[in-house]
């Protein structure tokens, strides 16, 4: 995402998990740029690698993974030449991290202001009225009534709710730059919606910088501004949200559009994209889409198609543009 | 012309707790047809009861009030030869294709079986002709690649298909297909659907179709009939296209107006119909009115006393609301 001011730079980066069947390169010289001040997507089916990125990112990769090749720039520092402290400080202070499933990740025996205390003192010192002050403003950013849900168990909460408590929880520190991943899978409509408009109220008065990692496209359409498309371990599509959907340059950025049923639109305009995604343990040679797309040549099969601005802030691999 | 599956006033209710009891009402007082060849899409939010409506048109539970008939014969009365002639007619195909199949069974072994078991094939040879004719039908291609391969080598959408082909076999009449493309990517679940559509089309088998959302619902139900759940309840009934281009129910027309759709500038314009609150009422605690009032924008005191019933307001549309007539005119929140 060439932005002019990009907060998080990752540049060549590769990374690999050594497993049974030989080694699996889950990010193929990715190169990816965060747009500051803005809410940035990253958007793959499972196993594109698009939470293998962000774990590179966090430092969060399992025991089998690990950074073959690459930097990866918070503002100016390179994060992966840090000592682990540096790098912890950076991690929750700079930037923060809602998982996936983030609802089950609160603590049974907890009350909700104690996570508050106890999230806040592994890294500040700060009164405990303080604390509670702070977590009180923020979870009414979030639309929750503090007084109701500091005292409360999260058993005592429904999904969205605990859904927003995490939400509260990582802005205590007053990161830079957000992670989110796929903050709305497994949530009804409803939920759904309140909590994409509660995450633009946090954007638009915070200012923070989000990434949205999802395979949600209809989410994208409603909250990013800039979005990255992976596929089968590399970044195939990069452009402002209304270019991606709109005019979407590469072949499967165009096949997802047209794949995803909707509410509105003419039915017979929505079609399958033909086959499946490769494995990660076996990628096909060349473009690794080309077993899947209607425009592929012999070029395709044979070459990597590298990924080149084509306009300003608009970058695509595909050999049709370049 | 008797309907393939109808529901007659049926309640089920869990209970749970040893000590003091609770009572859960998860299905209350559905009335419903499906007829041969017909599809039925069931749309309602995670707890609303879908699934369990899903097993009684099943015949996997018992109901506790009311009839569930097939081909007009109540099954919880049919004699036992009957009952088991009429089993392999209603399919399911599950949410979690890693959990239905089991892992320690190769593709060969796991279609062979049931075609042993129904006597449609004699010989090994026969078996194995059978199994490939299956999984080219259901688009595992090519077929001899996938015979000697287990679950685990298989995507969730393979997996899926493999599901799809397992459930063919008894050549069933209905298949309940309770959130098939939740868990697969979704590069992969239109086509899923398509081969759903083909099975409906080709093979005329009715299909009962659950979802927690109503874009995949109106895909694959484009032909046939919706119904809305809500809190156990059925509140809207009627052909998809009109219930999606002509909602009545408030609950129907505020879930329509919050699904999010692949457009960014409908997306950010649309107008999301406001609900008094979030949060869903327990089925232990049901409230004794419309079971949406505490979340109807347009609530009034009736609908605090009295549940609606559901009525036909337009021909084959059905609503349960007391101020269905008086609602303001519905309009789409993604028009200008």
């Amino acid at each position: 995402m060439s932005e002019e001011n990009p907060i998080l730079r990752v540049r060549d980066l590769v990374v690999e998990y050594a497993v049974r069947e030989g080694v699996i390169r889950a990010n193929d010289h990715v190169s990816l740029d965060v747009a500051k001040g803005l809410v940035n997507a990253l958007v793959g089916e499972s196993g594109s690698g698009k939470t293998t990125l962000v774990d590179a990112v966090m430092g969060t990769l399992p025991p089998n993974g690990y950074i073959r090749k690459g930097e990866i720039y918070f503002k100016d520092k390179n994060i992966l030449k840090l000592n682990p402290e540096e790098r912890r400080k950076i991690r929750w202070e700079k930037i923060a991290m809602v998982f996936q499933a983030a609802q089950n990740s609160l603590n049974p025996v907890m009350r909700v202001a104690e996570h508050f205390i106890d999230t806040v003192l592994a890294h500040k010192s700060m009164s405990k009225d303080e604390i509670l002050r702070k977590a009180e403003e923020l979870l009414k950013l979030v639309r929750l009534d503090p007084e109701q849900v500091l005292n409360a168990f999260p058993h005592e909460l429904s999904g969205g709710m605990k859904q927003r408590v995490i939400i509260a929880l990582s802005l205590m520190l007053d990161p830079e730059l957000l992670i989110l991943d796929e903050p709305t899978s497994a949530l009804d409509v409803m939920t759904q919606h309140y909590l994409i408009r509660t995450l633009k109220e946090v954007h638009e008065k915070k200012g923070i910088t989000m990434l949205l990692v999802t395979h949600d496209l209809p989410v994208v359409a409603e909250i990013a501004d800039r979005v990255a498309i992976m596929y089968c371990a590399k970044i195939v599509e990069v452009g402002d949200v209304r270019k991606i959907f709109y005019e979407p340059l590469h072949p499967y950025t165009h096949g997802l559009i047209h794949s995803i049923p909707s509410i509105i639109g003419d039915l017979s305009k929505m079609r399958p994209i033909p086959g499946e995604p490769p494995s990660l343990l076996n990628p096909p040679p060349g473009c690794r889409f080309h077993p899947r797309c209607p425009y592929a040549t012999e070029k395709c099969k044979k070459m990597e198609p590298p990924l080149v601005e084509v306009e300003k802030g608009r970058l695509v691999a595909c050999f049709r543009y370049a | 012309m008797t309907p393939l599956v109808e529901l007659r006033n049926v309640s089920k209710i869990f209970e749970r707790g040893f000590i003091r009891k609770v009572r859960v009402h998860a299905v209350r007082n559905v009335n419903l047809t499906i007829d041969k060849g017909e599809i039925l899409a069931v749309v309602g939010e995670s707890g609303c009861g879908k699934t369990t409506l899903g097993k009684l048109i099943a015949g996997l539970i018992k109901p506790t009030k009311g009839e569930v008939l097939w081909l007009g014969k109540n099954i919880w009365r049919m004699k036992r030869g009957e009952f088991k002639k009429y089993r392999p007619l209603v399919q399911l195909i599950h949410q979690d294709p890693y959990a239905s199949l089991n892992p320690a069974r190769t593709v060969l072994q796991i279609l062979g079986d049931p075609i042993r078991y129904y006597g449609l094939a004699k010989s090994k040879r026969e078996v194995r002709e059978k199994v490939i004719e299956l999984l080219r039908y259901v688009g595992l291609t090519p077929p001899e690649y996938f015979l000697n391969k287990y679950p685990h080598h298989l995507s969730g959408g393979m997996k899926q298909r493999l599901a799809v082909a397992r459930a063919l076999i008894p050549k069933p009449m209905l298949i309940v297909a309770d959130e098939p493309i939740s868990m697969i990517d979704m590069s992969l679940r239109l086509s899923l659907l398509d081969l759903l559509k083909r099975l409906h089309k080709e093979l005329g088998i009715a299909f009962v179709y659950i979802s927690h959302e109503l874009a995949s619902t109106r895909y694959f139900a484009h032909d046939g009939k919706t119904a809305i759940m809500y809190l156990g309840t059925i509140v809207e009934y009627g052909p998809t296209e009109q219930l999606i281009k002509n909602p009545v129910h408030p609950y129907l027309r505020a879930i329509l107006s919050a699904m999010p759709v692949p457009d960014p500038e409908i997306a950010r314009r649309r107008k999301v119909l406001e609900l008094k609150s979030l949060e869903l009422p327990s089925p232990i605690k049901l409230p004794p009115g419309c079971p949406f009032e505490t979340r109807c924008p347009f609530s009034r005191s009736i609908c605090k006393e009295k549940m609606p019933e559901l009525r036909p307001i337009e021909e084959d549309h059905y609503v349960a609301c007391h101020i269905a007539e008086e609602l303001p005119e519905w309009r789409p929140p993604w028009e200008e």
